[in-house]
């Protein structure tokens, strides 16, 4: 029994981290309609980055992040300048950024080569810390990456639901001209978007360094997790990001104790297709209703 | 005449473009042979190989890079190798199997090599050694365990592990444990995928691996789980462990698997008793801390008697840990993986020598007759048996700090036993 | 749109001028004899090596295409199509030692049916829109891959060594039966596409394409023509990745479904020009050397960002592909390209024919990329024996009216 709730403690943080990382994918997809594929990249990039800190120039990766934040929101930023100036539908800026994400991937294999780096113990001590509650164990940085999963998330919610910078941002997705009508300055409105996905970017690739080695095409495993929670929460939805991340998370952690480990990577695919075919619009409402895509 | 040379002016920007990519590109394109200078005997033997130098093979292929580098070196200020100088054309394969090959196929193919010698990596040289048997290249490779699938004529493996590897490997090891003080009683299995460590716990088409031999010996298999190549999330993987609580943890792990278990089993709070490793790095598992003493794994060479008596020893010994340390490896002492790479080579120039000749049919006969000398010993190839000679694998473990041969006791270092 | 664009059916292009046969066949012939003339065994030349892995992503990226283009359906399922055939030829060889001119087609049979079985569930979905199914395919290629890692009957993840496979003796050595076999299917691929894209069943994904919806009411048999399209597309795929398994002789999970040949192919697809056959014939033959002549540099890095680079610059600026820029610009593309080809020969830095190919696709591409207004400018006046330019600008659905020309100069 025990055992399970472990499972389901594991499940639950680690789907934190999915949410975090799934974030930046969602806003951008539902709100500003730019699939960034680049997203996938852009973490790795942070992740990178913080490992260079880190490792080499022995800063705290928790400090990190604080330096890393505000680029993740100028790239989000810049991100959203460039594909708004091209013009493209949806798919077209999932090829664009697709290309994007070829050149920055390759960009990493050849500063940081292909080898697995991680931070060392000596600089990560993060890594071995948990809090041991009754017979369950909370890892330190998984419980971190939970919180700030949280933080964003229903900070997302509050600023998209509640605000009346939020009610803009819908509003201009919905109609742009008539919301442009109403005085809503779109660009601003997307920029803001497009930052706090980048933020995402940021932290998520920060506690990604602090937890896993990293190699350049280790992007591409995390693509079937986070489509997964991106669909399964609904376009857009930050709320039902970190619901059905959480759920995902949960899947996973009870495949991998109760099954195989490796099949644990078909579960987020197994949920991906059987979303799909059930309800292609997400377990979660998302967030903006747009008739055809 | 206006617009044809309006149109020249585009072709002229064209050109202008290229020239400059090109005198970018200069000194670039290796596509020519220039060994072709005919009649000069002066001219070098080109060996090509792949190795891996990055990706998650990289910890143990850049000690085969350093060793093969050295032996070079050596032989070239020896006069080389038929009077000739030898020139190493090595490749990036970066761990993946089907790099490996395609690069063998430019190597043979484009820029047309005189002799090849076999990459890291079971993986690839399995793959690899297709495409000798294409071009029927001599094929002598360094750390290939899948003997069953070796059927080649002209490959000759230098991993001494004997034709039922699987079995005989898995033996030597619980005999090893078994005359430990404390023997462990329940074995918990944790492989990876990589085909040389599947192999070797599953076995093949009748040969029994690790899993099998552990219950005829009369072991309890508490545990068995499969984990990818690459694979860097070890928490689920770690907790499963500590549940089992095996008495002995057999990982059949590549280059820093086992760091990364530790790693996690520390942070669940668990520490095994004994743990075996199969390929590990040696010199991360020295930097795991104090959880990972007691570790073992298989070697074939040492540099302590009775290996320093055989053939090129003193050389290997004297020759790579300095170029190791220039290289950045953090553990200089020549073991297995550089024993194994001077090997290669020194049967390489065996067969060469034997015959006098870069004729790959004549090198095949001259080492399938002749014994080869090397650090691992003397090595008859027996074609009756794929070219395989017996199992010369030991066992060595971390004591205090250090690796120690511990088992068989012909080959122990100053009498050490296993703990 | 369709209707004035130079992809128009019109006299010109729906039966083939004699020269356009003669040309081909010349090429095709050219091709054919060239692994007798090469070679074979240890002497056996690179370039039918080379040549085989253009005829692989030839096939790869057109069969994609067929689908994927022509009905504007991203599917990102190409590697399990792909890998359905490798691990068919896998699972033959080991327990049946089949000989590979039987395991090509059965190959593309299990991967056609594959498709057609997946197509069925998915394009019955009434809200399917394109992302929805990119996604799903991602899946279906994803997840194919982990099946393979873990079913110990198809791979179990640790790879499969392939063996000697046999196949007939007059094909010669193993790199000339590659060479011969992927050459068949290449062209009966390109054939096939041609074929598709100038019939009925063409208009009709060409009618999808543009809007579903509109198209179905109009009576276009979507649902069958796409089902149609994505078999077709996969059965190549998978008959290809069959023979393909050969060159990679130890096969995992990895190589067979990996995300390589699925990204690539649409890299490739897209930057030749998805609307027209010849698209991915272009852009599979030059990002493949490109590729080819990097890796023989050591710079793979610098391959991707190239490709990475040359994906995003002509999605954003030229959305059709290369292709329609080359039917504009025809003249100007051949002559740039026999430039590089003069100066490459004659400074010696060729030092092979695919070098010296790779240069002159380049410079091709370079003359392509040319903003409209420069060009323009520079090829003002044209003399008279450029007329097949005039021809194809005049069609051109956003060609610039007449610019006037300069009186008393030579025309």
């Amino acid at each position: 029994m025990s055992q399970m709730v472990q499972t389901l403690i594991t499940g639950t943080l680690v789907g934190g981290l999915y949410a975090v990382f799934s974030l930046g994918l969602t806003l951008p997809w539902g709100l500003l309609r730019v699939l960034n594929f680049a997203h996938f990249a852009y973490v790795f990039l942070f992740a990178y980055i913080t490992y260079e800190l880190a490792a080499v120039h022995h800063l705290d990766p928790l400090v990190a992040l604080a330096v890393t934040i505000p680029f993740g929101a100028l790239l989000g930023i810049v991100t959203q300048a460039l594909t708004s100036k091209a013009s493209l539908d949806t798919f077209g800026t999932l090829i664009a950024t697709f290309g994007l994400f070829l050149i920055l991937q390759a960009a990493m294999s050849l500063y940081w080569t292909n080898d697995l780096v991680r931070i060392p113990l000596t600089d990560n001590p993060y890594f071995v810390r948990a809090w041991h509650v009754g017979p369950y164990t909370i890892p330190f940085v998984y419980a971190c990456a939970f919180a700030s999963a949280v933080v964003l998330c229903v900070g997302s919610y509050f600023l998209l639901e509640r605000s009346y910078t939020g009610k803009a941002i819908r509003a201009a997705v919905q109609d742009p001209q008539i919301a442009a009508a109403f005085g809503v300055n779109r660009v601003r409105v997307s920029y803001l978007i497009a930052g706090v996905a980048g933020t995402s970017a940021a932290v998520a690739g920060g506690f990604l360094a602090m937890l896993f080695a990293l190699t350049p095409s280790g992007a591409q495993g995390w693509v079937a997790v986070v489509f997964a929670s991106v669909l399964l929460g609904g376009l857009g939805n930050p709320r039902g990001t970190l619901g059905a991340a959480i759920i995902v998370g949960v899947a996973e952690a009870m495949t991998q104790r109760y099954v195989d480990p490796t099949l644990a990577k078909l579960t987020p695919l197994a949920l991906l297709i059987v979303m799909l075919l059930v309800r292609p619009t997400g377990l979660f409402r998302p967030a903006v209703r747009i008739g055809q895509t | 005449m206006l617009a044809a040379r309006r149109s020249l002016k585009l072709a002229g920007i064209a050109l202008a473009a290229s020239a400059m990519v090109l005198t970018g590109c200069a000194g670039g394109s290796s596509s020519g042979d220039n060994s072709s200078k005919h009649g000069a005997d002066k001219s070098p033997i080109r060996i090509g190989s792949t190795l891996a130098l990055t990706g998650p093979l990289a910890p143990t292929a850049i000690i085969h890079k350093v060793a093969g580098e050295q032996f070079v070196k050596q032989l070239n200020a020896n006069g080389g190798l038929l009077g000739r100088p030898v020139e190493w054309i090595v490749r990036d394969d970066e761990s993946s199997p089907e790099t490996s090959a395609s690069l063998y196929e430019r190597l043979i193919t484009q820029d047309k090599v005189d002799l090849i010698v076999g990459p890291y990596g079971t993986a690839n040289i399995s793959a690899s050694m297709q495409v000798a048997q294409r071009h029927d290249m001599v094929f002598i490779h360094n750390s290939g365990t899948l003997v069953y699938a070796y059927t080649y004529k002209n490959q000759f493996p230098l991993y001494a592990s004997g034709i039922k590897a699987s079995q005989t490997g898995a033996e030597t090891v619980f005999d090893a444990y078994a005359s430990a003080p404390n023997p462990p009683k329940t074995v918990g299995f944790v492989v990876s995928k990589f085909p040389a460590t599947n192999y070797l716990v599953y076995g093949h088409d009748g040969t029994p691996g690790a899993l099998q031999v552990a219950k005829t010996k009369g072991l309890n298999v508490v545990l068995n789980v499969q984990y990818d190549v690459g694979n860097t999330d070890w928490s689920s993987i770690a907790q499963r462990v500590k549940d089992a609580n095996p008495d002995l943890l057999f990982m059949g792990a590549t280059g820093a698997d086992g760091v990364g278990l530790l790693a996690a089993l520390q942070q669940q709070g668990w520490t095994p008793r004994h743990q075996f490793y199969q390929f590990p790095a040696p010199g991360p598992m020295l930097g795991a801390g104090k959880i990972a003493d007691g570790a073992t794994t298989v070697t074939m060479f040492e540099p302590y008697e009775p290996y320093l008596s055989n053939t090129g020893a003193q050389d290997l010994v004297k020759l790579y840990p300095p170029a190791a340390k220039v290289a950045g490896i953090q553990y200089t002492v020549p073991d297995i993986q550089a024993a194994l790479a001077w090997a290669q080579w020194q049967t390489l120039v065996a067969g060469v020598e034997g015959c006098k000749c870069l004729d790959q049919d004549k090198i095949a006969q001259t080492l399938e007759d002749t014994t080869v000398h090397t650090v691992l010993g003397d090595i008859n190839f027996d074609p009756a048996q794929h070219n395989y000679y017996g199992d010369l694998s030991a066992i060595k473990q971390i004591q205090d700090g250090k690796w120690v041969v511990v088992y068989p006791k012909d080959k122990a270092s100053n009498g050490a036993t296993i703990r | 749109m369709t209707s004035t664009g130079p992809l128009a059916p019109s006299p010109l292009t729906r039966r083939p001028t004699a020269i356009k046969l003669a040309a081909a066949a010349a090429v095709l012939a050219v091709l054919a004899l060239l692994p007798v003339i090469e070679g074979t065994g240890r002497n056996s030349s690179y370039l039918i090596v080379y040549l085989y892995f253009v005829f692989f992503w030839v096939t790869q990226s057109t069969s994609w295409n067929i689908f994927s283009g022509y009905a504007g359906y991203f599917s990102f399922a190409q590697g399990a199509f792909y890998g359905a055939g490798v691990y068919t030829t896998v699972l033959l060889v080991e327990h049946l030692h089949m000989s590979i001119l039987l395991i090509i087609p059965i190959g593309g049979l299990v991967a056609g049916l594959t498709a057609l079985l997946t197509g069925l569930i998915v394009f019955g979905i009434r809200s399917l829109s394109g992302e929805i199914f990119a996604l799903f395919s991602l899946s279906l290629g994803l997840g194919f891959g982990v099946l393979a890692n873990n079913v110990n009957a198809i791979d179990g993840g640790s790879g499969r060594v392939l063996g000697q496979v046999s196949y007939p003796a007059w094909l010669g050595s193993v790199n000339q039966m590659l060479y011969v076999l992927a050459l068949v299917l290449a062209v009966a691929t390109v054939f096939c596409a041609r074929a598709i894209q100038h019939s009925r069943m063409g208009y009709g994904l060409a009618a999808i394409r543009d809007d579903e919806h509109v198209g179905g009411t109009l009576g276009v048999p979507t649902l069958r023509y796409k089902l149609m399209a994505f078999s077709i597309g996969a059965m190549f795929a998978g008959a290809s990745g069959a023979l393909h398994a050969v060159l990679i002789n130890f096969v995992t999970p990895d190589a067979a479904f990996g995300q390589q040949v699925p990204f690539y192919v649409i890299v490739m697809s897209v930057i030749g020009g998805r609307r027209h056959w010849l698209g991915p014939v272009l852009g599979a033959t030059l990002i493949y050397t490109t590729n080819d002549r990097l890796t023989n540099l050591g710079m793979v890095e610098l391959n991707q960002i190239l490709v990475g680079l040359l994906l995003t610059v002509v999605v954003v600026g030229l959305r059709a592909g290369i292709v329609v820029q080359l039917f504009r610009r025809p003249a100007a593309t051949a002559v740039a390209a026999a430039v590089a080809v003069l100066i490459v020969e004659v400074t010696g830095r060729g030092g092979d024919v695919i070098t010296t190919f790779a240069w002159a696709m380049l410079s091709g591409v370079a003359i392509l990329l040319v903003p409209d207004r420069v060009y323009q400018m520079t090829v003002r006046h044209r003399p008279r024996w450029w007329r097949l330019g005039r021809l194809t600008a005049a069609r051109d659905e956003t060609a610039s009216p007449p610019k006037p020309r300069v009186s008393g100069g030579l025309r």
